[in-house]
């Protein structure tokens, strides 16, 4: 592993999420046996449960012996563990550059989010890819399990530079152009950008049967606004600027902002997608322990079979 | 033209306004001095700012607008700005202490179509005075500051009121202001004010104050309405001395504000009257001859039109005498000749200047009745006066005058001259020069000394007779060069008497074909004939008949009825006569000229700026010529550069 992997990799954050297993909400499809669920019932499988005959189910997966027994039809389901192929999504445009001269950007702490679970999720064997959006430009890098792999996506990771504007509308569009197979999703961004048409290509996933999972990154700044001088405000994506004074415009940014958010989260909880906020502030490694542990998951998974 | 009736007392510290480019470059300066910052979440500071534009861009604005007014604000202040006129101004506010100042020039005589200045000007002051409590007041009228000093409340100055009267002499305000200034300043008030009624003309001032003394308040109340204002005044009549004719220079002024034709009537009480029509510009000032014939001497009534200021509009003119004295020669020669005897050259030399009333007659010519018509009698070479005759004509107070010769009897004429202290002594065969003694002598008055000199450089006696002066009234006019009198002249009682104590021919001087004979003979006739009293007629101002100690000694000859009655102190104008010698003077007495011009204050300074600038003083003559044009241009500029700034200042606001 190469020095500049090793700084995405942060032990702290592996030694936080190294128990923990990345489940799939939904069937995601699979080649590889592993420790995700296949909705298709396989040759290689492991008994879950029994459920009611109906017309029309195979007469193959009829248990003959309850049959026996209960004088009852019912037959047997498997689970089948498929490889997860897992696209990592990260939103490279100006904004996430933010601060220029912070000790941590937006995207470098998106991009430790992501080494991390790209780490776990190669570890697993999971194909994992990852795509970059680089101002109108996509870099992507297919999915892949190998472990050697990684160092690749860390590579790109770590050598992007945020630029452009919109990226995840982007992004989003691109992965729905080129991932057909059931996959997880994860979308990293500060998500500065109109909800409606954001969501409108989130939904597109989602009925693709994507698992579709959140992390909107933030900066402190962002979200508290406590400048009180007199700045030229000058966008990172494009040539706008706003000279103003910060203490009077302050209230007025955060109603926009709170309102933003407030219109993001309910678009996303109507979805069905839980949004993790994490602010550059954030342990990395406590971010991903709630998101992997989220009790929700398993819920889901059980109401599935 | 003037701003909000605001006028100025120094307009250029208006260009202090422009340092307005301070605010404005502090303003423009402040605003890119904003911290660059890159900031992600720029599209939430730009709705914020959709909302906050519209208030932001206002706050701006009258930011910059505060520290603009404050900057135009200060260079009002330092141009001190001050109401010209506050009519009918509220002098009972507040508890300072008040001293008016009432004018009572001849001027306020004028109206405006109903009431006197002086009338409304004293309504005003009642009014003041009502409503004053028991503040320190005080009234100075311009003519005598002084009289009303010692009043310091209301209730006594209400007595003294009615009592007060236009003064027609000379008077301007200046007096009475620098009392007012002296008074506020020994009573140690702090703030007071200064309330003048005027009419508010220019000429009410001598020099006009440019600035009251701080904490005065000086307040104006002016009652001149100049656009609407007529005056056309005669200022005054002349009479100029002409042999022929009777001219009167009549000196008119269009006092008004505006400029326009006018009728002058001049009516002779014994001739036909004549009119002319005289177009003036306002404020203008020309003479005009009218000639007269002689013989219409008599009351003249100059008049004009009715207009707002009446007491200029008429003048009754009595001219003095225009009759040449007669003059009678009595030539001792009974056979005169020309060329050759006295009264030859005499009659000639007085030809020229008195016409042809001369009579040459030998001594048996002379009687009592020719006498009575005589004024001026030369007596050349005669040998025996006719004692008798010439005493009772002398006493009838006329002129004599005697020149010997070689047959004039010294005897003879020493018994006729003893009562007056003459004498005549020996002869002298001696040619002697001519030489000037009296100087200052009525004889030679109207010809300059140098010029006499002059004359008698020229002048040789060749024979000539002692004679001796008993008394001081005989004067030795011209002398020899061994001091003996060469030409004597006196008062005898009531006549006057003259003496050449040589022959007037060629074979005893060469005086007669001297240039400065004809002068000489003019001037001894003119002093025999007491011309230079009888004759007299003298326009005098109101303030001469003061100064020259004449108010008592005038007798009224004749006033404008109109003015007959009017309650004012002075001289009224109109005809007068002095009877201080045994002859009458006449006296027309005039305004001053000064009055009947009524040139407002704010007016233009057209015509004399010289005048106008020595008057004015420099900074009222900027305040008034420059003032309403600069504070325009100021105005014109601070709005450019209060648009060019505000535009400025949305373009940065826009980037």
């Amino acid at each position: 592993m190469t020095q500049t992997s090793a700084t995405f990799l942060d032990p702290s954050v592996l030694i936080g999420i190294k128990n923990l297993t990345v489940r799939a909400r939904t069937v995601v499809e699979g080649a590889l046996v592993g420790e995700h669920i296949s909705p298709f019932r396989g040759g290689s499988v492991e008994f879950a449960q029994h459920r009611a005959y109906s017309p029309g189910d195979e007469l193959r997966y009829v248990d003959w012996r309850l049959y026996a027994r209960t004088d009852h039809y019912h037959v047997k389901q498997f689970e089948v563990t498929t490889n997860l192929r897992a696209y990592l999504l990260l939103d490279g445009s100006g904004s996430m550059g933010y601060p220029v001269d912070g000790p941590i950007s937006k995207f470098r702490y998106a991009s430790i989010l992501a080494g991390a679970l790209a780490y776990v999720l190669v570890q697993q064997s999971d194909a994992t890819a990852v795509a970059v959006s680089k101002g109108k430009e996509v870099e992507f890098l297919p999915p892949r399990s190998q472990l050697g792999y990684l160092t690749q996506i860390l590579g790109v990771l770590e050598n992007h530079q945020p630029q452009g504007e919109q990226g995840i509308p982007n992004l989003i569009q691109y992965a729905l152009d080129r991932v057909h197979h059931r996959s997880l999703i994860v979308l990293f961004s500060d998500f500065f950008v109109d909800i409606p048409e954001l969501m409108a290509k989130i939904k597109i996933l989602k009925s693709r049967g994507h698992d579709v999972m959140v992390f909107q990154i933030l900066h402190p700044d962002e979200e508290s606004f406590p400048f009180n001088r007199f700045y030229r405000f000058e966008s990172m994506e494009d040539d706008q600027y706003l000279p103003a004074d910060s203490q009077a415009i302050r209230q007025a940014y955060l109603e926009a902002f709170q309102a933003h958010q407030t219109q993001f989260q309910q678009a996303l909880h109507q979805t069905g997608i839980d949004a993790t906020l994490a602010k550059t502030d954030d342990p990395p490694d406590r971010i991903l322990a709630k998101i992997l542990n989220n009790p929700l998951r398993a819920k889901k998974l059980r109401r599935m079979y | 033209m003037n701003f909000l009736n605001l006028t100025l007392l120094a307009p250029l510290a208006l260009l202090g306004g422009l340092a307005i480019a301070i605010p404005l470059y502090l303003h423009l300066r402040h605003k890119p001095r904003a911290i660059p910052l890159q900031f992600g979440a720029l599209q939430f500071l730009l709705k914020a700012q959709k909302k906050r534009k519209r208030r932001f861009k206002l706050e701006q604005f009258f930011l910059l607008l505060m520290r603009c007014l404050f900057v135009l604000a200060l260079a009002l202040i330092f141009a001190q700005p001050f109401k010209e006129m506050i009519l009918g101004a509220d002098d009972n506010i507040g508890n300072k202490p008040l001293v008016m100042i009432l004018d009572n020039s001849a001027s306020m005589l004028a109206n405006n179509g109903a009431d006197s200045f002086w009338d409304q000007a004293k309504a005003q002051v009642r009014a003041i005075l009502d409503k004053r409590g028991n503040t320190p007041t005080l009234l100075l009228i311009s003519s005598q500051p002084e009289r009303l000093v010692s009043m310091r409340s209301a209730d006594e100055i209400l007595a003294a009121l009615p009592g007060l009267k236009v003064d027609l002499r000379r008077s301007s305000l200046d007096r009475a202001y620098q009392e007012a200034l002296n008074i506020i300043q020994q009573e140690g008030w702090g703030s007071a004010r200064i309330h003048i009624l005027s009419d508010g003309v220019i000429s009410a001032w001598d020099q006009v104050p440019s600035e009251p003394a701080s904490g005065v308040e000086v307040v104006t109340s002016t009652f001149l309405d100049a656009d609407k204002f007529s005056n056309f005044g005669i200022e005054r009549v002349d009479q100029i001395e002409s042999a022929e004719s009777l001219d009167l220079e009549v000196r008119l002024i269009n006092g008004g504000g505006v400029g326009t034709t006018f009728n002058v009537d001049i009516k002779p009480e014994k001739d036909s009257p004549i009119q002319h029509r005289v177009n003036l510009e306002s404020h203008e000032t020309v003479s005009h001859r009218f000639a007269l014939p002689a013989h219409s001497a008599g009351p003249v009534l100059v008049s004009l039109q009715e207009d707002n200021f009446p007491i200029d509009n008429q003048v009754t003119f009595i001219p003095g005498s225009l009759q040449a004295p007669r003059i009678v020669i009595v030539d001792g020669d009974t056979n005169p000749v020309a060329q050759r005897s006295e009264s030859f050259f005499v009659a000639n030399a007085l030809q020229l200047q008195f016409g042809k009333e001369v009579l040459v007659i030998t001594p048996a010519g002379l009687n009592a009745d020719l006498l009575s018509k005589t004024d001026v009698l030369l007596m050349l070479n005669v040998e025996v006066p006719p004692t008798e005759w010439l005493a009772d004509y002398l006493q009838k107070g006329k002129g004599l005058f005697i020149s010997t010769g070689n047959r004039f009897s010294s005897e003879a004429w020493n018994a006729f001259l003893q009562p007056f202290d003459l004498q005549f002594w020996e002869w002298v065969n001696q040619p002697e020069l001519v030489e000037l003694k009296q100087a200052d002598h009525p004889l030679l008055q109207g010809v300059g000394v140098s010029d006499w000199e002059m004359y008698l450089s020229e002048f040789q006696v060749f024979s000539h007779q002692l004679i001796s002066l008993g008394r001081s009234q005989y004067k030795a006019v011209f002398t020899y060069s061994d001091s003996a009198p060469a030409l004597v002249c006196g008062d005898t009682g009531p006549g006057r008497i003259a003496i050449w104590p040589s022959a007037m021919d060629l074979e005893g001087s060469n005086v007669p074909i001297a240039v400065g004979f004809i002068p000489l003979m003019r001037q001894i006739v003119n002093y025999l004939s007491f011309r230079e009293t009888k004759n007299s007629v003298e326009s005098l101002l109101v303030d001469d008949v003061i100064a020259q100690g004449l108010e008592d000694k005038l007798v009224l000859k004749h006033v404008n009825p109109d003015f007959r009655n009017l309650d004012v102190q002075g001289i009224l104008p109109g005809v007068y006569s002095t009877a201080d010698s045994q002859f009458e003077r006449m006296i027309h007495v005039f305004l001053d000229p000064r009055e009947s011009d009524f040139k407002p204050i704010s007016s233009q300074t057209a015509g004399n700026e010289a005048e106008a600038f020595e008057k004015l003083g420099f900074k009222n003559q900027l305040r008034i010529d420059l003032g309403p044009g600069l504070l325009w241009l100021v105005f014109a500029i601070v709005c450019m550069e209060t648009l060019a700034a505000g535009f400025i200042s949305l373009r940065w606001g826009q980037r």
